[in-house]
């Protein structure tokens, strides 16, 4: 991570919910071209935290820098501006437009470059031939697995330089999971920097570089992936090993 | 044949003029998930706009309707400006109220402005007539219909084929997600609130030209008739907005030439009523989405859950400050003093008027506070009430007694009956259908003029007489007020002692999450039609009392003005808080006394009231309870 100022910098932050605190003092940082995994069980703050980075929920104290520059309170129209893109928990793809109206849309932020757009789409429907043979269908009607692929897809229209998944595999048939680690480790091989939150620690700590384990809105560990993956306690609670 | 015909391609031309109004309703619910209840006033402005860039620039009438679109557009940008942005996060009830609030302010303006009588409009398109086969066509009409369907689809081009349309699109169907891939979901909301102005406005101008005339309250019958187009659609759905206009538009135009035309109105708000009471989703909006667990948006108006709760937040603990059951026998009896320190009539009849309204919001305030279903209907239950005493005082020569309990039943009845097609519904749905029920209600009284003398009204209602007290006779003003002082501080006990019972815990059970009281096995259609029926019966008590002190019963008491008066009355007391409606409605029934005058702007300090207390104290005065 020394050779490259960090992309992202969490800094103390604390989130509330109305009268309940979600995050207590969570920090962490996450490397140009680094895979950094966030992990824990429900209710841990994870998703809270990538939801902070993207500005969809306004820490109440710590800072936020993305590349940099401090993006505390800002909307996430001007964080996603920024090159980075957001594969949100549970899919949301636009259940009533159709496959190609759904990735035409994670084209939003660069759709005036018509023609770079149509090129993209190309290459999305060659390495996705299920979108491509699909993609006049509503996105509402199709499989939790084949959304989850055209969530990743729109997201990989956007052409970001990083992205932010909250819970990939959450609630796919394990055949499902693979595909999207395989397109995830694809992701990873082009340099594309990957904040990801996860419950399924086993399949998060093989692909990522570090990772962070969060307990009650704290970060309890962190460390390397392969650190954590061997570390007994984190066996014993996130990898189910006896 | 030739007149049916006839009347259905008339039909079709009005009815595509409702289905503007209904796009409007549908886009903004779709973005910004709120039933935008100025969409009718945004509606008659685009008519009147349009009225004066004629009738006092000079202007032909192209010209003239671009101006209005234009300006009304921006106002609608405003609307969404002033009064909904600051409430994102306010409890869900507070967005529909601040736009009834600003539609009650420009209606009120619109009569200052303009005058509040019926005014020719100064354009008209030939009125040639085409014959197609026998049925008969005028160029109006046809070019009514051509301007809508125009709109319609330039309207549907924009959303499906230019960025911020599929933007518009995807933030109706997930603003989280939409925000997510780099839309600002917050201009979004502008730009469907512009959207609506437009159409509000053309709408308007095609509806002066279709009936020829303008007046100032016509914002609220065709905003509700654009509403029932949307929801005969699905009210999230372009294509099922304009199917939905259309019959809208084809039902009422038959209605009107089969059954005749003081029916039109009446046969609209009815067929709304049967819709939300047979198929609440529209016709085209079926329960597919949810089934796949998708599109929040176009599930339906609201969760079930509370309407004062909010989607931001836990909600912190708030206080509610209100008297135990007796405590209102105590307070009447320090206000049975009074007229005998105070002898002007004049202050003991504003004080009259006072406990009227008192008890009148405290039954708002039961139904739409303690159930949660925001009741903008509540003066035809006080109408109903009113013309029971009407009519069994003076012909039938029927005690007081015997009419005020006639007069309870009654709308106790009238008001279960009313309350049957709103029983599925919650949240905006709901409070939209009780305001059909006081517009059916309005229009009963003004057009069953066998029974209510229509216009005219009932005169000279007699003294009331209590056989039971040995025919006492309340003749002087002192003596009515103890009347009305007496049984509106019994009337509030008892109701008190409803909502302090468990029977008031299960209309809160219902109201904070209706499918938990379901799932509980409460029988939870038996406890709304209760709490209707008790409702209803502190409506018809307050209808009667009123009757017996104006001693004259005419429609225009009853008026949708009426149910917003006592509905911003239950809402500055505290929703569901009976002791902070019967001071709210006390105090505000008073106030325009103080403020002689300045009649005609009493609506506008009403509906200022109300957008001041949505943002500083959406609780209201002593606490919703």
């Amino acid at each position: 991570m020394a050779e490259t100022d960090p992309r992202i910098v969490v800094d103390g932050i604390d989130v509330h919910y109305g009268a309940v605190q979600a995050l207590f003092g969570v920090s962490l940082t996450v490397g140009a071209r680094e895979v950094v995994a966030v992990l824990g069980g429900n209710a841990s703050g994870k998703s809270t935290t990538i939801k902070s980075v993207l500005g969809l929920v306004r820490p109440s104290r710590g800072t936020i820098t993305l590349d940099g520059a401090p993006v505390n309170g800002q909307r996430p129209d001007a964080i996603i501006a920024r090159g980075v893109a957001s594969v949100p928990e549970g899919r949301r793809v636009f259940p009533e437009m159709s496959v190609y109206e759904n990735l035409l849309l994670g084209a939003y932020p660069r759709r005036h470059e018509a023609r770079e757009i149509a090129g993209d789409l190309e290459r999305v429907y060659e390495a996705f031939p299920r979108l491509k043979e699909r993609r006049s269908q509503l996105a509402g009607t199709m499989s939790g697995g084949e959304q989850q692929m055209l969530a990743l897809a729109r997201a990989w229209l956007r052409r970001p330089t990083l992205v932010c998944i909250d819970e990939p595999s959450m609630g796919l048939s394990p055949r499902f999971v693979d595909q999207v680690y395989e397109v995830l480790q694809g992701w990873k091989a082009q340099g594309i920097t990957i904040l990801l939150v996860e419950q399924n620690a086993r399949m998060a700590l093989e692909l990522a570089d570090r990772a962070y384990v969060l307990q009650h809105g704290r970060v309890a560990v962190s460390g390397t992936a392969s650190d954590l993956a061997s570390d007994p306690q984190v066996r014993k609670a996130y990898l189910g090993a006896a | 044949m030739e007149l049916f015909l006839s009347q259905i391609l008339n039909g079709l031309a009005i009815g595509q003029v409702y289905a503007l109004i209904a796009l409007g309703f549908s886009l903004v619910f779709g973005v910004a998930n709120i039933i935008n209840f100025a969409q009718g006033a945004l509606f008659m402005l685009g008519a009147f706009i349009a009225y004066s860039a004629i009738a006092w620039f000079g202007l032909p009438l192209v010209p003239a309707a671009a101006v209005s679109v234009v300006i009304v557009a921006i106002l609608g940008l405003l609307l969404e400006r002033i009064a909904l942005r600051p409430l994102i996060g306010a409890p869900y009830v507070a967005p529909f109220l601040s736009t009834l609030a600003i539609s009650t302010i420009i209606d009120q303006s619109a009569e200052i402005v303009w005058s509040p009588e019926s005014q020719p409009f100064p354009a008209s398109i030939s009125s040639t007539t085409f014959f197609i086969g026998n049925a008969y066509i005028t160029v109006t009409d046809l070019v009514i219909f051509g301007f809508g369907a125009a709109a319609t689809v330039a309207l549907t081009l924009f959303v499906s084929f230019t960025w911020t349309g599929r933007a518009l699109r995807a933030t109706a169907q997930d603003a989280s997600a939409a925000a997510q891939l780099g839309i600002r979901t917050d201009v979004m909301r502008q730009i469907a609130f512009g959207l609506a102005g437009a159409l509000g406005a053309l709408s308007g101008i095609l509806v002066a030209l279709y009936f020829q005339s303008v007046f100032p309250q016509m914002g609220i019958p065709f905003g509700l008739k654009g509403f029932a187009a949307a929801l005969l659609g699905g009210l999230a759905s372009i294509p099922g907005a304009v199917v939905g206009g259309l019959l809208l538009g084809i039902g009422e135009t038959l209605a009107s030439a089969y059954v005749g035309d003081s029916y039109r109105d009446a046969i609209a708000f009815t067929l709304l009523l049967l819709m939300l009471l047979v198929r609440p989703n529209g016709l085209l909006g079926g329960g597919r989405l949810d089934a796949l667990g998708g599109a929040g948006a176009a599930a339906g108006a609201m969760p079930t859950t509370s309407l004062l709760a909010s989607s931001s937040s836990q909600q912190s603990a708030l206080r509610a400050y209100y008297l135990p059951p007796w405590g209102f026998l105590a307070v009447g009896a320090a206000f049975a003093l009074v007229p005998l320190v105070v002898s002007s009539t004049y202050v003991l009849q504003a004080l009259i008027y006072g406990f009227i309204f008192a008890l009148l919001s405290a039954s708002t305030s039961l139904v739409s506070g303690s159930v949660g279903i925001l009741s903008i209907g509540q003066a035809a239950f006080f109408g109903v009430g009113a013309y029971a005493v009407g009519v069994f005082a003076r012909p039938y020569g029927l005690p007081a007694d015997a009419t005020l309990a006639i007069a309870i039943g009654l709308t106790a009845l009238v008001a279960v009956v009313a309350a049957i097609p709103l029983l599925k519904l919650t949240g905006h749905t709901a409070a939209l259908g009780t305001l059909a029920i006081g517009q059916i209600g309005f229009l009963v009284f003004l057009n069953w003029v066998s029974v209510t003398r229509g216009p005219m009204g009932i005169l000279n209602i007699p003294h009331p007489v209590l056989e039971l007290l040995g025919g006492l006779r309340f003749a002087t003003t002192e003596q009515k007020y103890w009347l009305v002082l007496g049984f509106a501080a019994v009337a509030l006990v008892i109701a008190e002692r409803y909502v302090s019972s468990p029977i008031g815990r299960v209309w809160r059970a219902i109201r904070e999450d209706r499918l938990a009281a379901l799932a509980a096995g409460l029988p939870v259609r038996r406890y709304i039609l209760l709490a209707f029926a008790v409702s209803g019966a502190l409506a018809g008590l307050a209808g009667g009392l009123f009757a017996y002190v104006q001693q004259v019963v005419s429609p225009e008491s009853f008026t949708v003005e009426t149910s917003i008066l006592v509905l911003t009355m239950a809402v500055l007391g505290g929703l569901g808080n009976l002791t902070g409606a019967a001071l709210a409605g006390f105090a505000l029934a008073i106030l325009p006394e103080f403020l002689r005058g300045f009649a005609e702007w009493r609506m506008i300090v009403y509906g200022l009231l109300l957008l001041v207390a949505l943002r500083v104290r959406p609780q209201g005065l002593l606490g919703a309870r």
